[in-house]
């Protein structure tokens, strides 16, 4: 039985190699294939999988086996690493103060060096003065970068869309924007920036922590617009739910709001885009629960209600915050609310995103509701879906069907997602232990390591090492020092 | 228990680690310790029954709640009901609440107690007065309306020695007389002040606080005040960065832009005791990044409010209870000044209705009320006051206050 497991999994992923050689320019690619990790998902269809070989599948961050390299983040770090360009990038907050020029509370991007986790530059941010009802104390930046050749695209915690020069300041001041304040070796070098709150009146709830995703000459951004801290009020219902930027300029291309005062709490989802039968599609999970498919102009195509009608928020009805993933013309997302909320019921659908207008009923290719309120990105590899839910349950089912094969219950509430690669599943969770599975509909467990702190983020592969931070450091693993 | 639901158990002398139990995933409920056991609920919705030794734990039961209930939402189908308060134990029985019910586990009948804790008698201070309590500490007062003050001594742990001897009162902010015995009378001829009265016993002293409100009817139009002063005894105005300021020649109470907690507040004006009143107050919002201000007058804590976004006039109480506000389309302006008028009355069966309208200012008033509500289990009475949520900056005029007509 083993011998004809292992057979398949060979075949599946040969035939993952053969896809991305025959869509290497399309949307449908689920890795890089450059060995890079640019964004958060790694291509824009945030498939959380990669055809990556030769990673460790064990390591100890006591006795640093099979640990590159460590660095030292603030105390609260609830973006993603993305690697390219030779570097690391991750969002973080000021509590490992790098300039003593910069103190206090901030949001902190901050750039390592790949291969030894040298400290590059980093850009910080003050707190907004409204506090909590936009800018969450010690939060930091919660957006995770993308990169595209020398530029880097993030959202900070003041809801700003900055894109920067990776090599800082190193290279020249790249502009338009020259006026930087700061220009040592240490310090960012800013190409241009886009206030959301300011430009389309965003009032972000608790934190703007958007990662973008770039596609063509766009950067599609959600802007994490919501409600005050009274709970029920939404102070800016014309504001977006979405916008596209100029990714030369800057300029705001298009923007949506369909969601108008609909708004069940905060706006924390971020986009993805794929081509869906034959169409580039923006793909966006939406305050009221729905999400949301537009042509790359910002034409809506479609929209699907993931919540059953009679839910009552915040009982049973549930906001989006993990990310759609698009995989095989389809896009895959499940709705949960806010950690802060607790547990709940969570739904997970399988949607078909050719149809359009309101594709609640017609869009609906299978519903699964035994998993709980969820907040994390599903892995979709060899016709298998693996997805955690904030309970701590990992669930596999059958992409096509929505038959579930297997749970895993991890004792420990699950923020982040699952990576798939090399036949293994990779998943860390709130007790600070990453465990490995082998990919299947078999359920088996290979190891479990602690990482010494909670974590909160997903494993990022990239050139044969695995990228991980939890909440106060950024790990880089591989085999033998490699 | 850890917040992410593992069990440790420590040793008490060196403070090692002997022994993790995982019960659950996320954990809110403390232990209870009885019998030798320890009791305890999950949010993963089971209840634990654990022995605890040097060097493991045994669960002695794992009962797994049943499915939560939502009737709202007419789904059965839910999670197993999580578990977030501590057990309680008595004569014999274990009690503790899910959040679908309470549940008792253990004997049929209740055991006997076999004894009882009894509070100690407070035990009397002693040795150097450390702080003087002023008693009323908190006033509102009518002009010229005395009240006799008792000045406290206690002593370093918070212990009550006696009345403070030798004590002299002084005034802060306030314009009255405090005779030796500890009567405070505010001034008669000053209609709105506020400050401290003090009592100062040797080396340690006290404060109470009043507010003098004045009395019904009354409008201010601030024309008289300076500007940048706030109105005496306005509570939250100040500090809400909201003070007396000119526009178009003419004087107003002015809320400055504020991205702070303050933006949005519910300002509180007079006596809370009022009731059967009406407030009519001019309102002007602004609009920047596509927000418009949300502004209102309350009486007897409720609140008739313009809101700028949704362009709706409400009657609420408190915002959050959405089902209980009355709501009516209404546009308006910004940079436009418009008038409010609230009436609450309490009804003879108990019931307390609010009514509003709004006009633009100048305009005829309209003769019929705009929006009404019927609180069945109403609020009987509280201070007159105002509404403001403004990120960007608004204006409030010519507040009047008088009794119902």
């Amino acid at each position: 039985m083993k011998k004809i497991l292992l057979a398949l999994a060979i075949v599946a992923v040969a035939a993952g190699v053969f896809r991305l050689k025959a869509e290497a320019t399309g949307a449908g690619v689920s890795d890089p294939g450059t060995g890079d990790w640019p964004m958060w998902g790694g291509t824009p269809d945030r498939n959380m999988v990669s055809n990556m070989k030769g990673l460790p599948t064990e390591w100890d961050v006591k006795t640093k086996k099979n640990v590159k390299w460590v660095a030292e983040l603030g105390s609260q770090s609830y973006g993603n690493p993305v690697v390219a360009g030779g570097m690391v990038f991750v969002g973080t907050n000021n509590e490992a103060m790098r300039d003593p020029k910069q103190p206090g509370d901030r949001g902190v991007l901050m750039a390592f060096k790949e291969d030894t986790g040298e400290f590059m530059w980093q850009q910080t941010h003050e707190k907004l003065s409204s506090g909590r009802a936009n800018d969450w104390p010690y939060q930091g930046v919660a957006s995770s970068p993308a990169v595209e050749g020398n530029k880097l695209y993030y959202v900070s915690n003041r809801g700003v869309v900055w894109c920067l020069d990776i090599n800082g300041f190193a290279d020249g001041n790249q502009g338009p924007v020259k006026d930087e304040k700061l220009t040592g070796p240490h310090d960012a070098d800013v190409i241009w920036s886009f206030d959301m709150m300011e430009e389309v009146g965003s009032y972000p709830h608790n934190l703007s922590n958007s990662s973008p995703v770039i596609y063509g000459n766009l950067i599609f951004v959600s802007t994490s617009n919501g409600q005050d801290e009274s709970h029920v009020h939404i102070p800016s219902p014309k504001a977006p739910a979405i916008i596209a930027l100029d990714k030369v300029t800057g300029e705001l291309a298009w923007e949506d709001n369909s969601v108008q005062d609909r708004i069940l709490h905060g706006q924390w989802s971020t986009p993805s885009v794929g081509k869906i039968g034959g169409v580039e599609q923006v793909v966006s999970a939406q305050g009221d629960g729905w999400v949301r498919g537009y042509d790359l102009k910002g034409k809506k195509l479609w929209e699907f209600d993931t919540n059953p009608k009679d839910a009552v928020w915040p009982k049973t009805r549930n906001e989006v915050i993990g990310t759609p993933v698009i995989y095989d013309d389809k896009v895959y997302i499940a709705n949960g609310q806010d950690p802060e909320h607790g547990e709940g019921v969570g739904h997970l659908y399988a949607i078909d995103a050719t149809k359009r207008g309101d594709i609640t009923q017609t869009g609906r290719l299978w519903h699964y509701d035994k998993i709980r309120r969820s907040i994390s990105t599903p892995s979709l590899a060899d016709g298998l879906l693996y997805i955690p839910d904030f309970s701590g349950f990992l669930h596999c089912l059958d992409a096509k069907t929505g038959q579930v094969y297997w749970t895993h219950d991890m004792f420990a509430a699950v923020w982040g997602s699952t990576m798939v690669v090399d036949g293994r599943i990779y998943l860390g969770d709130e007790d600070g232990d990453v465990t490995v599975l082998a990919t299947g509909k078999t359920k088996k467990v290979l190891g479990e390591m602690n990482m010494g702190s909670a974590v909160y983020a997903t494993l990022v592969p990239a050139h044969g090492r695995l990228y991980l931070n939890n909440r106060n450091q950024l790990f880089a693993l591989s085999v033998d020092g490699k | 228990m850890e917040n992410g639901s593992r069990l440790k158990a420590y040793d008490v002398e060196g403070g090692k680690l002997l022994w993790t139990q995982t019960l659950g995933t996320i954990q809110k409920a403390p232990l209870v310790f009885a019998d030798g056991k320890l009791y305890v609920g999950t949010e993963s919705g089971k209840f634990f029954i654990v022995r605890p030794f040097a060097d493991h734990a045994e669960i002695l039961s794992d009962v797994e709640m049943p499915p939560s209930k939502d009737d709202n939402a007419g789904q059965s189908a839910g999670i197993p009901e999580p578990i977030f308060g501590g057990a309680a134990v008595s004569r014999g029985r274990i009690f503790f609440v899910s959040t679908g019910g309470v549940y008792a586990i253990g004997a049929k009948t209740p055991t006997k107690p076999a004894g009882f804790t009894v509070d100690e008698p407070a035990a009397k201070g002693e040795g150097d007065a450390t702080w003087v309590r002023v008693s009323p500490t908190e006033m509102v007062l009518k002009p010229g309306q005395a009240v006799k003050l008792t000045a406290t001594a206690f002593d370093r742990m918070g212990r009550a020695i006696g009345p403070a001897s030798n004590v002299t009162w002084s005034l802060t902010g306030l314009k009255g007389t405090v005779a030796p015995d500890g009567t405070f009378t505010p001034a008669a001829d000053v209609v709105e002040q506020a400050g401290t009265i003090k009592a100062t016993a040797g080396a340690v002293s006290g404060e109470a606080r009043a507010r003098v409100v004045r009395p019904l009817p009354w409008t201010e139009t601030f024309d008289a005040m300076a500007d940048g002063s706030v109105p005496p005894g306005w509570i939250i105005v100040g500090t809400a960065k909201t003070a007396v300021g000119a526009i178009d020649g003419q004087k107003a109470l002015y809320k400055a832009p504020d991205n702070t907690i303050f933006k949005r507040y519910r300002g509180f004006v007079g006596d809370v005791n009022l009731s059967d009143y009406t407030v009519e107050a001019d309102v002007r919002g602004t609009t920047k990044r596509r927000q418009m201000s949300d502004l209102g007058v309350t009486a007897q804590r409720y609140s008739l409010i313009l809101y700028g976004n949704a362009q709706q006039m409400k009657i609420e109480s408190w915002e959050p209870e959405t089902h209980r506000a009355a709501v009516v389309p209404y546009e308006w302006k910004p940079d436009t000044w418009y008038h409010l008028k609230l009436r609450v009355e309490n009804m003879p069966d108990g019931k307390v209705r609010a009514r509003g309208k709004a006009w633009p200012t100048g305009a005829q008033e309209p003769d019929a009320w705009t929006i009404e509500k019927i609180d069945p289990i109403g609020n009987h009475k509280g201070a007159p006051g105002f509404f403001i949520d403004a990120e960007f900056g608004a204006y409030i005029d010519n507040i009047k206050v008088a009794k119902n007509q």
